[in-house]
């Protein structure tokens, strides 16, 4: 276990190093970049330009740029913003954002598993009955429908229909106001946790089938073990493997969704700080969101593996007997 | 029943002195609150109303010095130096009064190249600033600069205290100190600014007590911007598209207002490529000269504006007849009312192409940003140029990769638009036309010309020399008259092709209430016109 976790801590670290390269290369590689933020087109100066290019570091060749900037992570500083929140360190501002993504991407997940969980477990019980037929069509209209879309459906429908306040997004911290930060965090948790809740109802349902036709269970319900005990003991938990790495999927992909439904709604995390920073050309500050999400990644996708053990016994790791 | 009326009575009298949180939606989060470091619009929406401008200028280019902390000036006779009387009893947020020596800070401190104001340039020919006495500033330039004011309406948007500046990187930028109507109070990143009335400021009745704070709220989405005002969770916005005009229009609650816009929207045509320019093999050669002037005045005479006008402003522009404002005096009457769309003439420019040695059918790429509008322009002439048998593609670009596209020679026809910031025509036609790299690659050979760029049509040498000359003459008739020439000339050779000024569209809840007169003339929302807010 001991040598699993080493081995695949040393592949994460590895992964982030190969990942943080080439996004400082895109980064490098679009046009525009943070000098042309910093001037104005109207009044550009070739002078002013290198000037500034020359005080940000943006002369230097690109491996040196990559160096200093790794050095610089490997001793806990991000830089400081170029553009955004300029001088401000890097590390300050996403700290700030990152309560309020952690918060939303939480919330999501649990309106997605308070969902999903009931509607997968019904379906695999009334397989092709009406209780299935509905929740896979609310399941398929889930998955289908964009995030943008129902963002300002919601907007349209809480916001402008109904006049709340807290409709048209916005983000209430829970010390100023609990009831205000939950009413806020609502219409962008219920866009994020949607699909989610689809595709892990739908997974469930599909597991638990299979898992429900395995002889174990078979042999259950012929020794006459009451229907709920065979349904959570032994079917639901066969059936938790799957749905697990689609839960660790969606916790990953939350952060990716957070990027729309984030700017939709007003929520000042690291999402709507991404897209801020892509178009002021921030590139300390891009670097450095991207840089952690993939972390965010990394660290789920381990934690995802290391649950499978729990669920399954029969599962070792790294050639454990 | 005393108690019951008297409770009435002191809850209305609440009602009627409470003052509220005026909320503001603006796009973008601000960047940099120093007005002489800030690039961003959103940015300038905040510092308009921390800071005055020395002067402040109407939406047509009038100076206003009932707005301004300049409530005089005068220039000498050949406008190579202006002074400048300062407003008395105007006081910084820190408590200070304004003089003279905070000025000439502000000047000096944007002039200092050790300090990359972005600004810098728009100060013009500045020489020298002196204080005359703590209330007056005299100005020098190095040669005539009679647009000054019009210049500083950008570069002097907002005057900080003297030695404000300091240390490394600007404190104002976080902590903005100013003279404005509002001083700053707290900025959540990501969320909002608030701000609160200054007491001690020098307008009469501005801010107004109903205003307890204002809260400028950040919005990245159009959509949920509009919402938030149609919800009333902002009272005002910072302008709306022309789609929501039409929809705010007659929405309960809500004022809509429509004046001049600055917004100029252009196809630019590359001169240094096929099919509307000419490559670098082809410099001198007439034939291929004339080709592509064929090609570019087939453009001119193919593209309805009005259609584009109607379809994608829903009616909500002025259609353009050259490089600027139809209705201004600074605008050729030579070119006002010519014929835009003239089919017939249309082919026979096209034929004209052909016979050039064009390649059949004219084919070429539109870049266009990606958001607003640019596409649909894009879209609507490339179906409108169909008619005529030719192939245009259009591709969106994000917008700072279609800038930087534009610096390159590898594209043909982009759709963009420019926000005249500064109502100046000779601003215009000098970065328009006469600075390198401009939209256009319109050259002519010059020792600083650099060596990824080459002399293209003719005429730039003489659009030039007409713009050094008419930079110079303080005579207001005769400048007039040279710029006329100039817009002439790149109407002549279609150097590119101007379509049409958005109109600007404002909106705002009933609940916020305008000076007379002032939203027109001052062009914006902005909260130096706000006399009350309330039910009131």
């Amino acid at each position: 276990m001991r040598a699993y976790l080493i081995k695949r801590l040393f592949f994460g670290v590895l992964t982030l190093l190969v990942t943080s390269f080439l996004i400082f290369l895109l980064l490098r590689v679009i046009p525009g970049g943070p000098v042309d933020s910093l001037i104005e087109e109207e009044w550009d100066d070739p002078v002013l330009r290198e000037q500034l290019r020359h005080e940000l570091g943006l002369d230097l060749p690109l491996h040196l740029q990559y160096a200093r900037w790794l050095g610089k992570v490997l001793r806990g500083d991000l830089g400081v913003s170029l553009v955004l929140y300029q001088g401000e360190p890097v590390g300050r501002i996403i700290l700030a954002r990152f309560g309020v993504t952690a918060q939303l991407a939480l919330l999501a997940l649990s309106i997605a598993l308070a969902v999903a969980f009931p509607a997968g477990i019904v379906s695999a019980l009334w397989r092709d009955r009406l209780p299935d037929h509905l929740f896979r069509l609310l399941a398929l209209g889930g998955i289908s429908t964009p995030n943008f879309f129902l963002g300002i459906a919601l907007i349209v429908a809480f916001g402008v229909g109904l006049g709340r306040s807290w409709g048209v997004g916005g983000y209430v911290p829970f010390g100023e106001d609990p009831w205000g930060w939950l009413l806020h965090l609502l219409l962008p948790a219920v866009v994020l946790g949607t699909d989610h809740a689809a595709t892990i109802s739908r997974m469930l349902r599909a597991s638990m089938l299979e898992a429900a036709g395995r002889e174990f269970v078979l042999t259950a319900r012929a020794m006459g073990v009451p229907r709920g005990e065979i349904v959570v003991r032994d079917v639901l938990r066969t059936a938790m493997i799957p749905v697990v790495t689609v839960i660790g999927n969606s916790a990953g992909a939350l952060l990716d969704g957070a990027v729309i439904t984030e700017v939709l709604f007003r929520l000042p995390g690291l999402g709507s700080l991404l897209v801020q920073g892509v178009y002021a050309r921030d590139l300390p500050l891009v670097q450095a969101v991207v840089v952690i999400a993939v972390g965010i990644r990394i660290v789920v996708n381990l934690i995802v593996d290391l649950t499978y053990g729990f669920l399954d016994p029969r599962i070792r790791y790294g050639g454990e007997r | 029943m005393r108690f019951g009326i008297c409770a009435i009575l002191v809850f209305g009298l609440a009602t009627c002195v409470a003052a509220g949180e005026l909320r503001v939606g603006i796009t973008g989060e601000p960047w940099n609150l120093d007005p002489a470091l800030y690039t961003d619009i959103s940015s300038a929406w905040v510092i308009q109303n921390i800071y005055d401008p020395l002067v402040e200028l109407s939406v047509t280019g009038e100076p206003l010095p009932e707005y301004s902390l300049c409530e005089a000036w005068e220039f000498n006779p050949d406008a190579t130096a202006i002074t400048l009387h300062l407003r008395r009893g105007v006081k910084f947020h820190d408590g200070t009064e304004l003089t003279a020596t905070d000025v000439v800070y502000n000047f000096e401190w944007i002039l200092d190249p050790d300090n990359a104001s972005p600004v810098r340039k728009a100060l013009g020919p500045v020489e020298r600033v002196e204080a005359l006495d703590p209330y007056t500033v005299k100005v020098s330039f190095s040669y005539p600069f009679p647009e000054a004011l019009q210049y500083w309406s950008r570069a002097l948007i907002g005057i900080v205290p003297a030695g404000s500046r300091s240390g490394d990187g600007s404190p104002l930028a976080r902590k903005p100190i100013g003279t404005g109507p509002y001083r700053f109070v707290e900025w959540k990143e990501g969320s909002h600014i608030v701000l609160e009335p200054f007491a001690d400021y020098w307008l009469e009745g501005i801010p107004p007590r109903d205003v307890s704070r204002v809260k400028f709220v950040f919005f990245s989405d159009e959509a949920t911007k509009v919402a938030a005002l149609l919800a009333g969770a902002v009272h005002l916005v910072d302008w709306v598209s022309p789609r929501d005009y039409v929809a705010l229009q007659g929405a309960p609650g809500i004022e809509v207002a429509r004046i001049p816009g600055i917004m100029h929207q252009y196809m630019a045509l590359n001169l240094a490529s096929h099919p509307f320019g000419i490559t670098r093999d082809e410099v001198g050669n007439e034939r291929a000269i004339q080709r592509a002037l064929a090609a570019r005045k087939f453009m001119m005479y193919a593209i309805d504006r009005e259609e584009i006008r109607d379809e994608v402003f829903y009616g909500l522009a002025t259609i353009m007849y050259g490089p600027w404002y139809p209705d201004s005096e600074w605008f050729s009457p030579k070119l006002r009312g010519r014929v835009l769309h003239d089919p017939e003439r249309a082919r026979e420019y096209l034929e004209r192409y052909y016979a050039l040695g064009g390649e059949r059918p004219l084919r070429f790429r539109i870049i266009a940003t990606n958001t607003g509008w640019f596409v649909d322009i894009a879209t609507l002439i490339q179906a409108q140029l169909k008619e005529y048998g030719v192939e245009a593609e259009v591709i969106p670009l994000e917008k700072r990769t279609l800038f930087a596209t534009l610096k390159t020679t590898d594209w043909e026809a982009a759709v963009e638009d420019f926000a005249h910031g500064i109502p100046a025509v000779l601003r215009w036609l000098y970065f328009g036309y006469y600075k390198v790299p401009n939209h256009n690659h319109w050259y002519h050979e010059t020792p600083d010309l650099p060596p990824q760029y080459f002399p293209t049509h003719p005429g730039h040498g003489e659009f030039c020399r007409l713009w050094d000359e008419a930079a110079a003459e303080p005579d207001p008739q005769k400048r007039k008259e040279l710029v006329w020439k100039m817009e002439e000339m790149l109407v002549e050779n279609v150097i590119r092709i101007d379509l049409m000024m958005v109109d600007s569209l404002l909106a705002w809840r009933k609940e916020v209430r305008f000076a007379a007169g002032a939203v027109p003339l001052l062009g914006t929302l902005h909260l130096k016109a706000v006399i009350g807010f309330g039910e009131g």
